[in-house]
């Protein structure tokens, strides 16, 4: 410490902040302080001085940077491997069971060995039968997994919305009005905030847009919900 | 007094954070565009970043891939309470804590070991081939509050919140590290 000043006391220098005053992020009344004190403390804007030669020289320093996109290609085929091997591996039908030995000593007489077979087959089928009519009614038209192979979603001629939401909402609550209503961000956020939401594989009819407009603006994270008509898109 | 950090696009930290969040937001709905975009976004920052701890380009691209990996798994556990890069980079130096103990289980993770003066004689005349040689022998705690905060531009607070721990801790190592590499730069003929 070597004030210049007389009224400058003793182990009230405010050295330890010096550095994110450097950079620029000490908060404003602080930074105002800090300012003020090195005006008049020798020893801090000695300090201060080699703390900015510090900084220029480490920010001028890029010569350790590599070349970004080889490596998000191998991020990219590690996690698609990831994934599709989880979807392989959810798929992958159970080993058959083996055949059971049937000694010749425990096979029944010929008629009732007929009549068994008989009741096995149509057992088969109406299991069959009912396999299918409940797969047909319940399973989803198609597989809403996405990996990073996957080719990027379409949104040409699709529906889109406007949407302004709420200041400071969170990226969870995002996440889930998009999961609810089943858009995608496809443009935004504009200099109004203003974000413009697409669909996919969607059948959307009129009156499914109307009704997800309406489940947005029913969303008190939704500020403002407005289906794009084709004459308002920009040429 | 500077302009904060080392944003990439050139824009003000809010509306950066904001850019950030629209693509997170979209990562949450597993996008690979979004992912793509992100991940050139912070690259270069990271690289940086993760060389000067690790010294190794391969350990630095397996980091930054272990933590995208993690940004794509667990985007929608992200609550917003801090800026998004805290949020990365803290991803990103605890993966690499865990890397660096897997390859070199040896290593003093706050040590004075690494001060010792190296025989090899300094022949460069660059400050900053002479910083990066007196860098390279910091405890790696203080090297990183020092790249954290100069070429990366985070507050004490944020630095704090990556590091996991208390903000006096960031200050007694930006403290240690100032006090090693004025004496370093001395020792090896540099000077700040």
């Amino acid at each position: 410490m070597n004030p210049e000043s007389t009224d400058v006391e003793p182990n009230t220098c405010p050295a330890e902040e010096i550095p994110w005053y450097v950079n620029g992020t000490l908060a404003s009344g602080a930074a105002a302080k800090l300012g003020a004190h090195l005006a008049q403390c020798r020893t801090c804007r000695d300090e201060y001085d080699a703390q900015v030669r510090l900084f220029d020289a480490m920010r001028a320093d890029t010569s350790l940077v590599f070349a970004a996109e080889p490596s998000f290609r191998k991020l990219m085929a590690r996690l698609g491997t990831q994934e599709d091997a989880g979807v392989v591996a959810a798929r992958r039908p159970e080993p058959r069971a083996p055949k059971p030995v049937v000694s010749a000593s425990a096979r029944p007489a010929g008629r009732v060995l007929h009549w068994l077979t008989a009741a096995v087959v149509l057992e088969a089928l109406v299991l069959g039968y009912g396999g299918w009519a409940w797969h047909a009614h319940d399973a989803p038209p198609r597989s809403s997994y996405v990996t990073l192979s996957t080719p990027a979603a379409s949104y040409r001629g699709s529906p889109r919305i406007r949407v302004v939401f709420r200041a400071g909402l969170s990226v969870r609550g995002l996440g889930l009005i998009l999961h609810d209503t089943g858009a995608h961000i496809i443009d935004g956020p504009t200099d109004s905030n203003v974000y413009t939401l697409g669909f996919t594989g969607t059948e959307m009819t009129s009156g499914v847009l109307e009704r997800r407009v309406a489940a947005l603006r029913a969303n008190a994270d939704v500020l403002f919900a407005e289906p794009v008509s084709e004459s308002s898109e920009p040429r | 007094m500077h302009q904060a950090s080392d944003r990439q696009a050139d824009l003000p930290a809010a509306d950066q954070n904001k850019l950030e969040l629209a693509l997170l937001a979209r990562i949450i709905a597993h996008d690979a565009q979004a992912m793509h975009e992100l991940y050139h976004l912070y690259h270069r920052r990271l690289a940086r970043f993760l060389m000067r701890l690790t010294s190794r380009y391969d350990l630095a691209e397996e980091i930054i891939n272990d933590t995208f990996w993690v940004i794509w798994q667990h985007a929608a556990d992200f609550r917003g309470a801090s800026q998004l890069s805290t949020w990365v980079f803290g991803i990103a130096y605890r993966r690499a804590l865990k890397t660096l103990r897997r390859v070199r289980p040896d290593l003093p993770l706050d040590g004075e070991e690494v001060l010792e003066q190296s025989e090899e004689p300094f022949q460069q005349s660059e400050l900053r081939e002479w910083l990066g040689a007196a860098l390279g022998k910091l405890p790696h705690e203080q090297r990183m509050v020092l790249e954290l905060a100069y070429h990366l531009g985070h507050s004490c607070e944020e630095i704090a919140e990556i590091m996991q721990c208390p903000t006096n801790t960031v200050k007694t190592r930006m403290f240690h590290a100032r006090r090693k590499l004025k004496g370093l730069l001395t020792t090896l003929g540099g000077a700040l």
